[in-house]
C-alpha cells in the first residue's frame, strides 16, 4: 500500500472517529497525528467538520479557527527546529 | 571580503502557508455563507455512523453488569423496588396537583402546549459544546426559538439551527451564556450564567436569600425548571458569594427531548 493510499485510509478512519467518540479523544487524536506528520493539513477540514455539526451562537467558528492556529503553531515550529 | 548573495534562499514553506491560508478561507466562507447546507450533508454523513455506535458498540459498555454479585444484585433490586413504590405514590399526588393546574389554566383561559417528542442524535461528550442534534426539523414543524424540554416542567435549552429534518438545540447550560431565572421560593429574579455541562453559576450579594436546594424557574407562567442549588461558595473575605446550580436529572442520559 503506498503512503498515498495510507493517507486517505487513515483520513477516513479519523472522520469516523470524530463523529463517533467523545470530542476530547479526538482532539488527542488529531493532536497527535498533526504532532507526528509533517503537513496534515486534515486537521483543519476535522476542525471546520466539527463547526458545521455542533457549532452555534458564539462558537460558530471554533473549531475550524482552533485547528488553524494549531497547524500554523506546528508548522513554523518544525521549520524553526530543523537544521 | 563579503560575498553578497545574487540570489535569495528559496522559502519552502511559502506554499504550505499559502495552502493553510486558502483553504481555511474557503472553509469558513462556507461556514458563513452556507451554514444550513453544510450541517444537512454533515448530519447525513454522521447518522449511519451514530446508529450503528449506537447499536453495536454502546451495549458492550454494560458487559460490566454480568460480572455483579449476586448478593449486591438482590439489595439493589430490593431497594429499587421501595423506591419504586414511593414513587407511585408520589406519581398519584403529582396526578390530581397536575389536573387541578390544568382546570385553573382553562379558567384564566390559558391554553395547554403541546409537546412534539424529538429523539436525541447526537449529544455530549460527543459535541464539544452544550449542544444536542435531534431528529426534528422544519418537516416536522420545529422552528428556531422552539424550547425544549427533558421531562413536562423540565426546560433545558431552545432551537437554534434547524434543517429539514434536523435540528441543533442549544442549552442554557453552554459556557458564558446568560439567562434570567426565578427564584421559586422567593420570586426574586437573577441573570444566572451557563458553565457548561448542564451546570450554571451566578455571585451574588451573603445575604441574599438563597439557600440549597432553592430552584430556578424559566420566566413565564408555565414555570419549568431551569436547576436546583446544589452547593453554595462563600469566603469570609469577600461580600459576595457564588451560586452553583445544576439542571436536574441526568441530561446527557436522555434519548429522547420534547418541543414546544
Amino acid at each position: 500500500m503506498n503512503s498515498l493510499s495510507q493517507r486517505i485510509l487513515l483520513f477516513f478512519s479519523v472522520w469516523i472517529l470524530v463523529i463517533a467518540m467523545p470530542w476530547w479523544i479526538s482532539v488527542f487524536v488529531l493532536l497527535g497525528l498533526t504532532l507526528y506528520y509533517p503537513f496534515y493539513i486534515e486537521v483543519i477540514f476535522f476542525g471546520f467538520f466539527y463547526d458545521a455539526l455542533y457549532a452555534t451562537g458564539n462558537f460558530r467558528y471554533f473549531g475550524l479557527l482552533s485547528t488553524f492556529i494549531l497547524l500554523s503553531i506546528v508548522s513554523i515550529v518544525r521549520s524553526k527546529i530543523r537544521t | 571580503m563579503n560575498y553578497p548573495l545574487k540570489s535569495k534562499p528559496k522559502n519552502e514553506n511559502r506554499g504550505k502557508v499559502i495552502a493553510i491560508i486558502t483553504i481555511t478561507l474557503i472553509l469558513f466562507l462556507g461556514l458563513f455563507l452556507m451554514p444550513n447546507y453544510l450541517r444537512v450533508v454533515a448530519t447525513g454523513v454522521s447518522l449511519p455512523i451514530w446508529s450503528v455506535t449506537d447499536q453495536v458498540v454502546n451495549p458492550f459498555f454494560k458487559i460490566k453488569n454480568f460480572l455483579s454479585f449476586k448478593g449486591t444484585l438482590i439489595k439493589e433490586n430490593l431497594k429499587l423496588q421501595d423506591e419504586t413504590v414511593t414513587l407511585k405514590l408520589r406519581q398519584m399526588d403529582y396526578d390530581v396537583l397536575s389536573k387541578e393546574n390544568q382546570e385553573i389554566k382553562t379558567v384564566l383561559g390559558r391554553k395547554n402546549s403541546i409537546h412534539r417528542v424529538a429523539g436525541i442524535l447526537s449529544k455530549p461528550p460527543r459535541s464539544p459544546f452544550d449542544t444536542f442534534v435531534i431528529d426534528a426539523g422544519s418537516s416536522e414543524g420545529v422552528f428556531i426559538g422552539n424550547k425544549v424540554y427533558i421531562s413536562e416542567n423540565i426546560i433545558i435549552g431552545t432551537i437554534t439551527n434547524v434543517t429539514p429534518h434536523t435540528s441543533l438545540v442549544q442549552l442554557f447550560s453552554t459556557g458564558g451564556l446568560k439567562q434570567d431565572a426565578v427564584v421559586s421560593r422567593t420570586g426574586t429574579m437573577l441573570t444566572i450564567t451557563g458553565r457548561g455541562g448542564a451546570n450554571f453559576e451566578i455571585e451574588v450579594p451573603k445575604d441574599t436569600d438563597i439557600l440549597w436546594g432553592d430552584s430556578f424557574l424559566y420566566p413565564g407562567l408555565n414555570s419549568s425548571i431551569l436547576g436546583n442549588v446544589y452547593y453554595i461558595d462563600t469566603n469570609s473575605q469577600s461580600s459576595f458569594k457564588t451560586i452553583y446550580i445544576r439542571i436536574p436529572g441526568n441530561v446527557f442520559d436522555s434519548k429522547v427531548v420534547y418541543i414546544e
